[in-house]
């Protein structure tokens, strides 16, 4: 065997040879990758010095860029110090950079790479003119590799998230280095926090993040003081989390059962109590119903009874209804109520009698022939017709109107000898209107010197404008109709203005009846509008 | 049936207690390993040492002072065992302590008396006196013969010599104790899981009394 190996070793020794010195030379100073970053982060930031750093507290690498552009040869000389220690050279190494500058830098050997002693660098040209002169504790000088594993996990109560990550790969000194995290939040560049972590710490919890955005987090460190100082490292890996949406779902539904349950007994509420807020929102109007008696129902909502009656007589007075029906009792008081009665209507009686006082008309009584046409079913009303209400009436002259409103003579047929003796008055348009006509027995005062005298209107009561009212179709074309006489009236405002009116010519002026009568009524309705003396609003 | 249930009783009786007698049992409340502490007097010799800031014109000493060599190569440093750096640690506190009172006794023979140098060189006195109190606690003062002769220099003025002081305290000793304090907790590391919350708010109360108290015996 050993001859077979004699004849192999020139060639094989060669080779382990080359091999052996491959392997013992000091392998050429290459920057590891992280060199580079390492670099090109402190030149970014530095201006031209000597920028020096050590990774692991055990190298230490100086080094500086200048231009191309000058053209001399590169020629440096690095030199350092430690305290109480000789002088040494270190070997310089230049390299371009991707800016297009010439990097120069020098590793000093470990052995030399003491902390906690001042170090002094020198930088000398070939020409001996001094580069750079720096004195740096190696323990200042620090910049470690960036942090490996982030995790980022959301923590079991609320919207906390829970960092978790590694120390630098390498990096001594564990419990000496800090860290910084940066929390950005989705894509806006505005929402970007940083937090301090304590040294040795590689754990941080975070809190009062957005619920249901998408979080990024990275960490870098640095080592800490007052022992040690340095720069913050690289950033590192990125890691990010959507937090939890802040609408926990139970939450949401028992909210929402509770709107439900609350619009369930406002709805009730609402309900049971409908007709007071009603009220109270949209208050009904006042009717007059419960004050007059069938207001709405038969007079169709006018207050005055029957028809408007103008009487101007002297002495006219208007005598109660024995059954005083609310209607009549307006009637008296028919001038004052009126003026209380700040209604649609309005009378001014200072107008309306420039020269004469009003003279009263007094009605003695009404009688409602109604449905039932006839007075026999009023028998018992008959009864205190008949009787005068005061002596002073006994003498008094008096007219009565039938149903159509057409004068009587007293003690007719019709009433059955009923006598009333009503004094006429002026009535003001204060009496209730009543669906049926009703009969007015009317006399006037004895002081005319022509016995029942007295001129009236009629005026429709429904209208708004108080025209005279056009006399029932139903009139029956008796002679009591063409009876009708005119009666005298005394000069008061109401007659002149009415006088105004279009006389009736087809009624027949009969004048040659025992009474005078310079002035004519119509019963056709007057054409003409109201005399202003009169204010009817709609 | 007696018999076997007292031994059952008191060893019940002993797991009761023994949260009770943990401050005991384990080692005592160790202030140095706080990390407040240490920095308190290491700010205060940065301080120092920033005053002294101009060394070439700053007050030169009468005589120079051997100080202990603050150099610390990592990669030397932790290959070495802690009881090793124990011993540097102890001796380089013991060397700098001497060195300092030395440039106290110089600075009150001189003939420029500074106010802020008396103060600062007081204020080191009282420091590294404490630190040996707080240090001798972790048990570095074993009285073994270091395997190498410890590595002196020669300060000639304050600048230096609080230089000297500031790197002592942030290097050397900084790492031992960082390093032993790691070590120590975690033979204490079952018992004080039981008593978390005494050890920690014990050494709180301890630690401010303590301040006070050295400073006092100062």
């Amino acid at each position: 065997m050993d001859h077979l190996r004699v004849p192999l070793w020139p060639r094989v020794g060669p080779l382990c040879l080359l091999l052996a010195g491959a392997a013992w030379a000091p392998s050429p100073s290459l920057p590891d990758p992280q060199f580079e970053s390492k670099a090109a982060l402190l030149a970014s930031r530095g201006s031209e010095e000597l920028l020096c750093f050590t990774q692991r507290l055990e190298d230490l690498v100086c080094f500086w860029e200048e231009a191309t552009s000058s053209g001399m040869g590169f020629n440096y000389s690095f030199s350092y110090q430690l305290e109480g220690e000789s002088r040494k050279s270190c070997r310089l190494h230049q390299a371009p950079t991707v800016r297009g500058s010439v990097r120069f830098w020098c590793s000093l050997p470990t052995a030399d790479t003491s902390s906690f002693v001042p170090l002094e660098l020198r930088v000398t040209a070939a020409s001996g003119s001094p580069r750079y002169h720096r004195i740096i504790h190696i323990n200042e000088v620090v910049l470690l590799d960036a942090p490996a594993g982030l995790l980022a996990r959301r923590a079991e109560e609320g919207s906390h998230v829970v960092l978790r990550w590694l120390p630098p790969p390498g990096a001594p000194m564990t419990t000496h280095i800090r860290y910084e995290v940066d929390v950005s939040a989705g894509n806006r560049a505005g929402g970007t926090q940083r937090v301090e972590v304590l040294e040795g710490r590689t754990e941080c919890v975070l809190s009062n993040l957005r619920g249901g955005t998408r979080y990024t987090f990275a960490v870098r460190a640095r080592m800490a003081e007052p022992s040690f100082s340095g720069f913050w490292s690289a950033w590192s890996e990125p890691a990010s989390l959507l937090t939890a949406s802040d609408l926990d779902p139970l939450i949401l539904t028992l909210s929402l059962i509770l709107a439900l349950i609350s619009m369930l007994l406002a709805v009730l509420a609402l309900l049971s109590h409908r007709r007071t807020l009603k009220q109270k929102i949209w208050p009904g109007i006042p009717s007059p119903e419960s004050e007059f008696e069938g207001l709405f129902t038969t007079h169709k909502g006018n207050f005055q009874v029957g028809d408007l009656f103008v009487f101007s007589a002297p002495g006219a007075v208007l005598l109660p209804h024995a059954k005083p029906r609310p209607l009549s009792r307006r009637v008296l008081s028919s001038q004052l109520w009126l003026l209380q009665h700040d209604g649609c209507l309005w009378w001014s009686p200072s107008n309306s009698f420039p020269e004469d006082p009003p003279a009263h008309l007094e009605v003695l009584s009404e009688r409602c022939w109604g449905v039932t046409q006839a007075g026999e079913t009023r028998a018992d009303d008959k009864g205190p017709l008949l009787e005068p209400v005061g002596s002073e009436h006994a003498q008094d002259t008096y007219l009565v109107l039938d149903e159509w409103l057409l004068p009587r003579s007293p003690c007719s047929e019709d009433l059955s000898g009923s006598g009333d003796s009503v004094d006429p008055v002026t009535m003001d348009e204060g009496s209730e209107a009543s669906s049926c006509p009703s009969e007015l027995a009317s006399k006037p005062r004895p002081e005319g010197t022509s016995p029942s005298s007295f001129e009236y209107t009629i005026l429709d009561p429904n209208s708004q404008r108080l025209c005279p009212r056009a006399l029932p179709p139903e009139l029956p074309p008796t002679p009591p109709h063409l009876k009708y006489l005119y009666l005298m009236v005394s000069d008061s405002g109401i007659s002149t203005d009415y006088s105004s009116g279009s006389s009736q010519g087809v009624h027949g002026d009969a004048s040659d009846g025992p009474y005078s009568h310079p002035y004519e009524n119509s019963l056709v309705p007057d054409p003409e509008p109201l005399h202003p003396s009169y204010m009817a609003c709609s | 049936m007696g018999v076997p249930e007292r031994p059952t009783l008191l060893f019940l009786l002993s797991l009761l207690l023994l949260p009770l007698g943990l401050p005991v049992l384990c080692a005592p409340p160790r202030l140095i390993c706080d990390s407040r502490v240490l920095e308190r007097y290491i700010l205060e010799a940065r301080e120092a040492e920033n005053v002294t800031m101009g060394c070439a014109e700053g007050p030169r000493l009468s005589e120079n002072i051997t100080v202990p060599d603050t150099k610390v190569n990592f990669n030397a440093w932790k290959r070495m065992e802690v009881e090793e750096q124990a011993v540097e640690v102890w001796q380089g506190l013991s060397l700098l302590s001497e060195a300092i009172l030395r440039g106290q006794a110089l600075l009150a023979n001189s003939s420029q008396p500074s106010g802020m140098l008396q103060l600062h060189i007081d204020k080191a006195v009282s420091g590294l006196r404490s630190l040996t109190s707080l240090l001798r606690v972790l048990g570095a003062q074993v009285n073994a013969t270091p395997p190498a002769p410890l590595r002196t220099l020669t300060v000639e003025n304050f600048c230096k010599l609080f230089r000297v002081y500031s790197n002592f305290l942030r290097g050397k000793l900084k790492l031992y104790t960082g390093e032993a304090c790691r070590r120590g907790d975690r033979g204490c590391d079952l018992l004080t899981s039981l008593s978390s919350g005494h050890s920690s708010i014990s050494s709180d109360i301890l630690g401010s009394q303590n301040f006070s108290e050295l400073h006092s015996e100062v």
